[in-house]
């Protein structure tokens, strides 16, 4: 990688190097002139607002996924000033800038607050004969030195119950800022939940992030249910609502709550199919009774529902989660019924956050750390000893421990 | 090409015989009255089947920047798009020239690509064939379209690049808070005030919506408050078209503080003098 990396850095210097003629032959040397005097002008032009990306220094890669890759880097004139490079992805460049680039962009350009990732400014390599006259964007934020998945895997890594309360507390916060500026994350995972070794807590890549309204006119939205890491994903969008709002997003809070002490996604299926099953099975089965507007998603009569199952949050979680009230909020959180899961402001009001314990410091456990902990660096996290006993013993459990071990965490399915 | 329209027009429209024939009748008579006006027009259009080559119409003639607003506006209608993204290009186009020399692009170009991008940025996203086709047409009204030849894809790439340009100049940000919102909800809630018995209303407030949308043409937009401008453009449509008396009195307090905080005289007539300067800037035609 490191080579890799070098390799890079020297194409960022090679900007007044010599230019080679186009690799198609042009049989009209006036437009082989026109072709490197625009060459030659896109190489040194110099844009007044968009730094260059080589004032910055790689370090180390500490992420991937379908989004790209995410760099470590500090800065060249401040040694000690990190950063985190987040490169945009030009797959599409004849459609132009990416729309979802432009829409995460304007997102973290909207959102400003302590509990969710800052950006800093974007940057952009020069154009050059290796890119094909192309720059490279990256979104550079501010750098946090652990993600919660990978913190998750360190065993020995340690949350006591006032500092579980307060990385659960700084969660919520954040989902409260993000939905009263009505934008819904849409990928809310325990690797998109960083820490800095300061013990804040911030929600990352709103690179699936979008911004939601109340129904115009009358017309349900038809946002795409395609989105959320598979583990993460709610019933409402497994059964294929385009009309979902925030819920979606406390869905996920709700199992990135049940891993602060089981410490491994609680439902891991790798299928939708799947997924709904280990749902009814911790939930309880998918019934109007429980779920009165269930029957008007697309998907209901589709699929294949688990019937007569028992709803067992509590009884399933209560070997790991010590703490009633933690139970009893996680149990509010994974609801099946969007419209009666709790909200973020409902969750923060919860006893949990004002009962001892109360919720506490992060920083001196994370002094402790002297390495970063990211998902992406970890090795895999070892789910079948400790998830078995989470796993229902169904018909399912064999299919299921075979692929549990080998679908990676960045596995997100569109 | 009179009659070959009309059978296309024929296989794909008529439904019913009366239709049809309604349509048929409809064509006819349009097309005499056409050569009538323009009796060039068919053989202009023979001679540009083969390479086109339009005569300079308003666009090409004079290249102001009010022409390129025009230009946006025209094509962002012929598009189909909301009035709100229209507004958000005519805002880019003005953002990026705030940092540009008035002659180092060509305007219209820096146009198509504002519309791309505020097209994206409003969720409304065109396809860029359309726009190149909408644009190609707007600017030679009298040419076929471009074909799928060097000059298409030449115009394509331009508005990819130029829109990479443009989103660097404003420095990725392409939020804006437009007037329009604060527009609607003064509105809603002075109307009932001032005109509910009057038959006039209608045309007051369409006049000030006007106004609101003239003024997208001047980079004075970028200058003031969204809730300055929504205010001055209803005060100049009021004082355009008058308003009872005996309803407002500006002595004693004028309407719009009720509505907005921070807006004195002075601002306001600063506004209203930059809307009514808009109007300067439109080029003279002979």
């Amino acid at each position: 990688m490191a080579s890799s990396n070098n390799n890079n850095n020297n194409n960022l210097n090679n900007v007044n190097g010599v230019i080679t003629p186009p690799s198609t032959p042009s049989p009209n040397p006036l437009q082989m002139n026109m072709a490197r005097e625009r060459e030659k002008y896109l190489e040194e032009y110099n844009f007044p607002f968009c730094e260059a990306a080589t004032k910055y220094e790689k370090l180390a890669k500490i992420g991937q996924g379908t989004f790209g890759e995410v760099f470590k880097a500090r800065d060249k004139k401040n040694l000690k000033r990190m950063v985190a490079m987040k490169k945009i992805l030009m797959e599409n460049e004849k459609e132009g800038f990416p729309i979802t680039a432009l829409r995460e962009i304007r997102i973290l350009q909207l959102l400003k607050h302590d509990n969710v990732v800052n950006l800093l400014e974007i940057c952009q390599t020069r154009a050059n004969q290796f890119n094909r006259y192309r720059s490279t964007f990256y979104l550079v934020f501010e750098f946090c030195e652990h993600d919660l998945a990978g913190l998750l895997s360190n065993t020995k890594v340690k949350f006591s119950l006032g500092e579980i309360k307060q990385v659960i507390q700084q969660m919520l916060n954040g989902l409260y800022y993000i939905h009263s500026n009505k934008i819904l994350h849409r990928d809310m995972k325990a690797a998109n939940v960083l820490i800095t070794k300061l013990g804040t807590l911030k929600l990352a890549d709103f690179g699936l992030a979008r911004a939601f309204s109340a129904q115009k006119n009358g017309q349900p939205n038809r946002y795409t249910n395609r989105v959320v890491t598979l583990w993460y994903r709610p019933p409402e969008l497994l059964l294929g609502d385009r009309n979902y709002g925030p819920p979606v997003d406390l869905w996920g809070a709700g199992c990135i709550m049940a891993e602060m002490w089981t410490r491994s996604p609680i439902m891991q299926g790798n299928s939708e199919q799947q997924q709904l099953t280990l749902i009814s099975q911790l939930c309880g089965s998918i019934t109007p009774d429980v779920w009165p507007k269930v029957e008007s998603l697309d998907l209901y009569n589709q699929l294949e529902l688990v019937k007569g199952q028992k709803r067992k949050v509590k009884e399933r979680l209560k070997p790991y989660v010590r703490d009633p009230m933690g139970c009893d909020l996680i149990d509010k959180l994974l609801v099946l019924d969007p419209a009666k899961r709790f909200d973020a402001d409902s969750a923060l009001n919860h006893d949990f956050f004002w009962t001892d314990p109360m919720p506490c410091d992060l920083s001196r456990m994370l002094s402790q750390q002297t390495q970063s902990n990211f998902e992406y660096l970890a090795p895999r996290r070892l789910n079948n000893h400790q998830s078995s006993s989470m796993r229902p013993t169904s018909s399912t459990s064999s299919q299921s421990s075979s692929t549990s071990t080998t679908s990676g965490f960045h596995e997100r399915v569109f | 090409m009179g009659k070959k329209t009309q059978k296309m027009k024929s296989i794909t429209k008529s439904k019913t015989k009366s239709h049809k024939q309604k349509v048929k009748a409809h064509k006819k008579n349009k097309n005499i009255s056409k050569t009538k006006h323009r009796p060039k027009l068919r053989s202009e259009s023979q001679d540009k089947f083969q390479k086109p080559k339009a005569p300079l119409n308003e666009y090409l003639a004079i290249r102001s920047n009010y022409n390129a607003i025009q230009f946006i506006f025209e094509c962002g209608i012929k598009l189909g798009l909301k009035h709100i993204t229209i507004c958000s290009a005519a805002v880019y186009f003005h953002r990026f020239y705030k940092h540009v020399d008035e002659n180092s692009y060509d305007k219209y170009s820096i146009a198509s690509a504002t519309l791309y991008l505020a097209s994206k940025v409003q969720d409304e996203t065109i396809r860029l064939r359309d726009l190149i086709n909408v644009s190609y047409h707007t600017l030679h009204r009298d040419a076929a379209p471009l074909r799928l030849a060097e000059d298409y894809w030449n115009f394509r790439d331009s508005i990819v690049n130029t829109e990479m340009l443009i989103i660097r100049y404003l420095q990725f940000d392409t939020t804006f808070n437009h007037p329009h919102s604060y527009f609607l909800h003064y509105v809603q809630t002075i109307r009932p005030v001032f005109y509910s018995k009057h038959g006039k209303d209608v045309i007051v407030f369409k006049k000030a919506y006007d106004f609101l949308h003239d003024f997208y043409h001047s980079s004075a937009i970028l200058q003031y408050k969204p809730q300055h401008i929504a205010i001055a453009c209803l005060e100049l449509a009021i004082k355009v078209y008058g308003i009872p008396s005996q309803i407002i009195d500006y002595e004693k307090q004028p309407w719009y503080q009720a509505l907005v905080e921070d807006l004195d005289k002075v601002t306001l007539w600063n506004v209203m003098t930059a809307i009514m300067d808009t109007y300067d800037l439109e080029p003279t035609t002979n």
